[in-house]
C-alpha cells in the first residue's frame, strides 16, 4: 500500500469527479494548443499566399519586361541627343531636327561604354516634298546598324538595305504602295521592304532609308541631326538626372532630350504594375497581420478566461473533494499521515487530472487547429502545426496548473483537525 | 510494571462561545502493558477528550501525557504523526473505513505512514515465531519468556476467553484428524476468530452475529505463524492476509466497506488497528454500532490483544464492558472517580 495507489483507487472510485476534472484541463489545453495552431497555420498560410503572390508577380514583371522591349524595338527610342544648338521649339513645331551634327558622335558615343543608355542609332530626319507623289513626307536616314555595348545586348532595329525603304502605314495606303512595289523619291528609285503597321503618329508618314542613301539624298554627307538610345538601365524615375551628365561629358556640343513614347509609356506602366504588384504584396501582408493580430488579441483574451476558468473549476472539484473526503482525512492523520502526505494525496490526483487533461486537450486542439478554414486540407501546413516543444509544454503546464488550482484545498485538507474530525463524525 | 500510558493532571477546554467549557478536569491514569482499561461514563463527560489527547490527536491545555516513556507532544508535529503511526492504534465507533478501499488495503492503509526505518523495526519482530515478550509486560529484569513452536502462549488457556472454547476445538480437530492453524494475531496473541469463518456470509444476517461460535470448523492450532522472509512489503502483506483470516474476512478481501456487514466492518477496523502491532490501543465507543454478538467479539478481542502485551483504553458507555476489562474506571463531569 503507498500513496499512489490510494490516489489510483479514490480516482476509480470518484470516476466522475475526476472526469469533470480531466474535461476541464482538456478544454483549457485544447484552447491553448488550437489557439497557437491556428496562429501557426496562419502564419504558414501566409508564407506560402506571399510567396505565390511574389511568385506571380516576378512572372508578370519577366512578361511585361518581355513586351516592353519587343514594344521598343517596333516603337522606337525615347532618349533623343540633338546638336547643342538646336531649338527645341522649331523641332516639336516641325517633328525634326534643323541642326546637324558629325556622324562619327554616335561611334564616339558607343565606344565611350556610356553605362546609361543601351542603344545607340544616329538618324538624319528631315521634311521633304515628294515631288513623284506630291506628299510631305519625313525622311529618316538610319544605319540600319546597333551600336552594342556587350555580345549580350539584342539588336533593335532591323538594316535597312541599300536601294530599300520602309513606309509608313498612311503613306503606303494612300499612294497605294505596297511591299516589292518601286518608287522614286527624288530621282532615286527605291524597292517597297516593308510597310509598317498603324501607329498613330508620325511615323505612319516617314520613309526609312538606309542612313548614307538619305544623306546623299539631302546632300548631308557625314552629318546626322539626332541620335536615338535607348531608355537607360537607371533603376530610378529621374533618368535624364542620370544620362545627362554622363553624355554632356562624352558630347560636349549636344543636348539630350527624353520623348513622351507608348514605350516609355509601357515601361513607366510596368515599373507602376511592379510598384503596384509590390504594394499588392504589402497590403496582403499588412492585411494578414492585421488578421493575425485580431486573432492574437481573440487568443489573449480567450486562452486566459478559459485557463482560469479551467483552473478555479478544477480548484472547485479539489474543493468538494476534500469536503467531501474529511472524515478520511481524519482518520489518515490518525494514522499517523503527515500533512505533506496529506498534500500529496490531492495534488497527486491533481497532477494527473492535468496529465490527462493535457493528453486529450492537446489532441483535441491540434485536430481543431488542423480543420480550420485556413486551407483544413493543406499537407504542408499541417506540418507546420507539428511543435514538439508545446507537446511538452502542456505536458508540463497542464499538471503544474491543475496542481496550482488545487494547491488552497489540499492545503485547507493538511489544516485539518483529526480530533475536531473524529470527535464530530 | 512500566505504564504504557501516563496521564498527569490533564486538562483540556474548550473555548464557548460566552466562555471557555472544561471537558476534562485534572484526569490522571496510568496504563500498564498488559492492562486494558475501561473507562465508563455518560455521554458528554469527556471520554472521547480524554482518548483523543491520549492518542496524540488532542493538545492538552494543561497536565502531561506520556505513551510508552514518551511525550508526544513535546515532538514536532511531522514526529508526533509517525510517533502515532508506530505505537498507537485507534477503533472508533464509526470505524472510520476509507470507503474506496477494499479490506486488504483499508488495512494495509495503517502503514501508509510509517517510515521505512519503523516499518522494518515493527515487522522485523514478527519474523519471531512469537514477537510479544511476556518481558516487556513484566518489567525490566525478569526472564524473557517467547511464545515458540513449541511451546502454546501460556496466557490463552488462562487468559483468553475462548479458552474453553479453544480446547474443545482442539478435541474436535484432534479426533477428525485434522490439522489446524493457529487462531492468534501475527504478532501472537490469539483471536477470537477461527479461520474461513464467516465464509459464505451475507452482507448481512450471519455476518452480523461475526464470531466463532456460529459456524464451528476444524480446530486450529495454536502453531506461531512460520518466520516471515522477503521484502518488506510483501511480509506487510502476508501479516495482513492473516489477519483478514483470523478475522474471517478472506472471502471479504476486496470488497468495500460498503459491501460489508456491520459487523465486519468493524473487524476491518479492528484489523487495521492491530497490524503495526501498537503498543497503546485506543479505542472509542467500538461497540455502538454493533449488536450484542459482536459487540462481545469486539471486546474479547480488545482484552485478548492486551493480554499479549499491548495496553488497552477502551472508553464507552457500555456496562458490560467492566466485564472484559482488568480495570474499570468511572469519568464524569471531565473527572475521573
Amino acid at each position: 500500500m503507498n500513496l499512489s495507489r490510494l490516489i489510483f483507487r479514490e480516482i476509480l472510485h470518484r470516476k466522475l469527479s475526476f472526469a469533470l476534472g480531466v474535461f476541464s484541463a482538456a478544454v483549457a489545453v485544447a484552447f491553448l494548443v488550437a489557439a497557437l495552431a491556428i496562429l501557426r497555420k496562419h502564419d504558414a498560410r501566409t508564407d506560402q499566399i506571399i510567396a505565390a503572390k511574389e511568385a506571380e508577380t516576378r512572372q508578370q514583371m519577366a512578361k511585361l519586361e518581355d513586351d516592353t522591349r519587343k514594344l521598343m524595338l517596333k516603337m522606337g527610342f525615347n532618349v533623343m541627343i540633338l546638336p547643342k544648338d538646336q531649338n527645341l521649339s522649331d523641332l516639336y513645331a516641325d517633328d525634326f531636327a534643323s541642326k546637324y551634327m558629325p556622324e562619327e558622335y554616335a561611334t564616339r558615343l558607343a565606344k565611350s561604354r556610356v553605362a546609361t543608355i543601351n542603344h545607340i542609332l544616329p538618324s538624319l530626319q528631315q521634311k521633304v516634298k515628294w515631288p513623284e507623289y506630291e506628299r510631305t513626307v519625313l525622311l529618316m536616314g538610319v544605319r540600319g546598324e546597333v551600336y552594342l555595348q556587350n555580345a549580350q545586348q539584342k539588336p533593335l532595329l532591323d538594316t535597312v538595305a541599300r536601294g530599300t525603304m520602309i513606309l509608313g502605314h498612311e503613306l503606303a495606303r494612300s499612294l497605294p504602295l505596297k511591299v516589292g512595289d518601286k518608287a522614286k523619291l527624288l530621282g532615286r528609285e527605291f524597292a517597297v521592304a516593308r510597310i509598317n503597321p498603324e501607329r498613330g503618329n508620325k511615323d505612319d508618314i516617314t520613309v526609312w532609308m538606309n542612313l548614307p542613301e538619305a544623306q546623299e539624298l539631302l546632300d548631308k554627307r557625314g552629318l546626322i541631326n539626332a541620335i536615338l538610345a535607348l531608355d537607360c538601365t537607371c533603376d530610378t524615375l529621374d533618368r535624364l538626372g542620370r544620362i545627362r551628365p554622363e553624355i554632356s561629358r562624352i558630347l560636349p556640343d549636344t543636348q539630350v532630350i527624353e520623348f513622351a513614347s507608348q514605350a516609355l509609356t509601357r515601361a513607366e506602366a510596368r515599373q507602376r504594375a511592379a510598384v503596384e504588384a509590390q504594394a499588392g504584396i504589402q497590403r496582403e501582408k499588412e492585411g494578414r497581420a492585421k488578421l493575425r493580430a485580431e486573432r492574437e488579441t481573440f487568443v489573449a483574451i480567450i486562452v486566459p478566461v478559459v485557463l482560469v476558468g479551467s483552473s478555479l473549476w478544477i480548484g472547485l472539484l479539489a474543493l468538494a473533494n476534500v469536503r467531501e473526503r474529511r472524515s478520511e482525512i481524519g482518520i489518515l492523520c490518525a494514522l499517523g499521515l503527515r500533512s505533506r502526505q496529506v498534500l500529496l494525496i490531492f495534488l497527486g490526483k491533481a497532477i494527473l487530472m492535468g496529465l490527462g487533461g493535457a493528453c486529450l486537450g492537446y489532441a483535441v486542439g491540434r485536430a481543431v487547429g488542423a480543420m480550420w478554414r485556413d486551407a483544413p486540407g493543406d499537407p504542408s501546413l499541417q506540418i507546420a502545426l507539428i511543435d514538439p516543444r508545446l507537446l511538452v509544454l502542456v505536458l508540463v503546464g497542464a499538471p503544474l496548473l491543475a496542481a496550482l488550482a488545487s494547491w488552497l484545498p489540499a492545503m485547507s485538507a493538511t489544516q485539518q483537525d483529526p480530533a475536531v474530525v473524529l470527535r464530530d463524525a | 510494571m512500566s505504564a504504557r500510558l501516563q496521564i498527569e493532571g490533564l486538562s483540556k477546554s474548550y473555548s464557548g462561545p460566552r466562555s471557555a467549557v472544561s471537558a476534562l478536569q485534572d484526569v490522571s491514569l496510568y496504563v500498564r502493558a498488559g492492562e486494558f482499561v475501561a473507562v465508563q461514563g455518560p455521554s458528554g463527560c469527556g471520554k472521547t477528550t480524554l482518548l483523543l489527547a491520549a492518542g496524540a490527536l488532542l493538545q492538552p491545555s494543561g497536565g502531561r501525557i506520556f505513551v510508552n516513556g514518551q511525550d508526544p507532544y513535546a515532538l514536532a508535529a511531522g514526529q508526533r504523526a509517525q510517533f502515532r503511526a508506530a505505537n498507537i492504534g485507534f477503533v472508533f465507533q464509526q470505524f472510520h473505513l476509507v470507503p474506496y478501499l477494499n479490506v486488504l488495503d483499508n488495512i494495509l492503509a495503517s502503514t501508509l505512514a510509517l517510515s521505512k526505518k519503523a516499518r522494518g523495526e515493527i515487522f522485523s519482530r514478527a519474523r519471531s515465531p512469537l514477537p510479544f515478550r511476556r518481558g516487556e509486560s513484566e518489567g525490566e529484569g525478569k526472564a524473557v519468556h517467547e511464545f515458540s513452536a513449541e511451546t502454546t502462549n501460556p496466557l490463552a488457556p488462562t487468559l483468553s476467553p475462548f479458552a474453553g472454547e479453544r480446547e474443545e476445538r482442539s478435541a474436535t480437530a484432534a479426533s477428525s484428524g485434522a490439522v489446524g492453524h493457529a487462531d492468534r494475531h501475527p504478532a501472537g496473541f490469539s483471536l477470537p476468530f477461527r479461520r474461513g469463518e464467516g465464509q459464505g456470509e451475507a452482507s448481512s444476517g450471519a455476518a452480523e452475529r461475526g464470531d466463532c461460535q456460529s459456524q464451528p470448523q476444524a480446530a486450529p492450532s495454536l502453531r506461531p505463524s512460520p518466520p516471515r522472509r522477503g521484502r518488506g512489503s510483501s511480509i506487510v502483506r502476508s501479516r495482513a492476509l492473516e489477519l483478514i483470516e483470523q478475522f474471517g474476512l478472506t472471502h471479504r478481501l476486496h470488497h468495500v466497506p460498503a459491501a460489508l456487514s456491520t459487523g465486519e466492518r468493524q473487524r476491518v477496523a479492528l484489523a487495521r488497528a492491530l497490524l503495526n502491532n501498537p503498543k497503546l490501543l485506543l479505542a472509542d465507543e467500538p461497540t455502538g454500532n454493533l449488536d450484542e454478538e459482536n459487540g462481545q467479539m469486539v471486546l474479547r478481542c480488545l482484552a485478548e490483544f492486551a493480554r499479549a502485551g499491548a495496553a488497552v483504553l477502551l472508553v464507552t458507555h457500555e456496562p458490560r464492558a467492566g466485564d472484559h476489562a482488568s480495570r474499570l474506571v468511572k469519568m464524569d463531569g471531565g473527572k475521573l472517580r
